[in-house]
């Protein structure tokens, strides 16, 4: 037997892996070669310095700390889950009511558009107020806002939604979970009302600006 | 039979369980199968860390996260294998991870870095001061110093080395929590031997008296 297959031999057998004629001719090599019996002495010894070392000692809340961990862990999991199902659940409603909004401006800023024309600029074109007929008197337009964002001046279909007692024919429903007729119903009739108020608003702002134009020219 | 009574008796019944079978119940939502794996393991577990990790507190704190990891993913424990060999699987994978770490920071001085110099002046000073250190310095020095020579083993060899040479895992039982092969098992096992008494002869002095084989 060689040295070197000696030596795996050696740490073979010290794991148990060797055959009783391995360890035979091992133990033959080794008293024939001091050189190799040195070294595996000196391994042995190595070796055998790591099974005297003490257990290391930890914490005494070891165990408690571990527990505490895990709660946070699951705590952790259960608000990831409770998150996702609400994104989820919301998540279609939310876009779809953004939608329905969006198209809702749209036909209203369209519809505006279309019945009044052009506004005046608002960089100073003042010729094009002088144009505009400004109301004998100024409208009264002070304005309390209802629950709804509405003015009271005005009175919202919402506000009826809103404003009505409980258990009264599901008419504190919201819109948007009434069903799909009713509500397009509703909004078509406070689209109107707030073209209307839009209305209201722009002669408001010429009759203000014609006032700003009117002090001006008296400076 | 009180509450308290019928816990006790509950817990003793949970303690004549296999490990596997306490993981079964763990998944089946048995807390208290759990806290009997713990108390089985957390010795074995804390052992194994320290002297891979070569610090105290880092150990504990890794010890821990296996557990709660093990919790946490107890349902894809599968019993073909060993609950101590998934366990230290864990830890392993979290060491691994921890090296990977402080290999990319660049410039860091830590228990890992196998070959930054240096290393021979230190020994030689350690040397000097006797030709016997088990003489010479307490046991609690020598632990220390077998701690360091077991972190100046390069950190390729030295999971599959502790886990053979301190807490006696087979090689099977190594190449399943390390995912090595059997072969490249036994060839780390050796290398990180090799590097081991490199590390710790000049702690022994020439005086040292081998043990006959």
């Amino acid at each position: 037997m060689r040295c070197k297959k000696a030596r795996e031999c050696w740490l073979m057998n010290r794991d148990g892996l060797l055959g009783e004629s391995g360890r035979v001719r091992l133990q033959q090599h080794l008293e024939d070669c001091p050189e190799c019996a040195s070294e595996v002495n000196g391994m042995e010894a190595c070796l055998s310095m790591l099974e005297s070392l003490p257990e290391p000692e930890m914490s005494e809340n070891f165990e408690w700390n571990i527990k505490r961990r895990i709660a946070l862990e699951k705590t952790a999991v259960m608000r990831q889950r409770a998150g996702s199902d609400l994104s989820g659940r919301w998540g279609i409603s939310f876009v779809s009511g953004a939608a329905a909004m969006l198209v809702i401006a749209l036909a209203g800023a369209w519809f505006l558009l279309r019945e009044t024309g052009p506004s005046p600029s608002r960089t100073g074109d003042q010729a094009s107020y002088r144009t505009v007929t400004v109301p004998a008197e100024r409208p009264n337009y002070n304005i309390n806002y209802t629950n709804t964002g509405y003015p009271t001046g005005i009175k919202m279909v919402s506000d009826d939604m809103f404003n009505a007692a409980p258990g009264d024919g599901g008419a504190r429903q919201m819109p948007f979970s009434m069903e799909s007729e009713r509500r397009v119903e509703y909004l078509v009739k406070e689209n109107a009302l707030l073209r209307e108020y839009l209305e209201y608003y722009k002669r408001e702002n010429i009759y203000l600006k014609k006032l700003l134009l009117q002090n001006s020219s008296k400076r | 039979m009180n509450l308290n009574e019928q816990l006790q008796a509950g817990r003793a019944r949970l303690g004549e369980l296999t490990d596997e079978e306490l993981i079964l119940k763990v998944q089946e939502g048995q807390n208290q199968a759990y806290d009997i794996l713990v108390g089985r393991y957390k010795n074995r577990l804390y052992a194994y860390l320290f002297r891979l990790l070569g610090n105290e507190s880092e150990a504990e704190e890794f010890a821990q996260e296996t557990f709660v990891r093990a919790y946490m993913h107890a349902d894809k424990y599968r019993t073909v294998a060993k609950f101590s060999t998934w366990l230290y699987t864990i830890a392993t994978n979290l060491v691994r991870n921890r090296i990977r770490n402080i290999k990319r920071r660049p410039k860091m001085i830590s228990i890992w870095s196998d070959d930054q110099g240096g290393d021979e002046g230190r020994w030689v000073e350690i040397k000097d001061e006797g030709p016997s250190p088990e003489d010479t310095m307490d046991r609690k020095k020598l632990n220390e110093l077998i701690q360091e020579a077991i972190g100046r083993i390069p950190s390729k060899y030295r999971p599959s080395f502790v886990l053979r040479e301190i807490n006696g895992l087979s090689y099977e039982e190594i190449s399943a929590a390390t995912g090595l092969k059997l072969g490249t098992v036994r060839s780390r096992i050796n290398r990180g031997r090799t590097h081991f008494k490199k590390a710790v002869t000049p702690l022994l002095g020439r005086d040292i008296r081998f043990k006959e084989m």
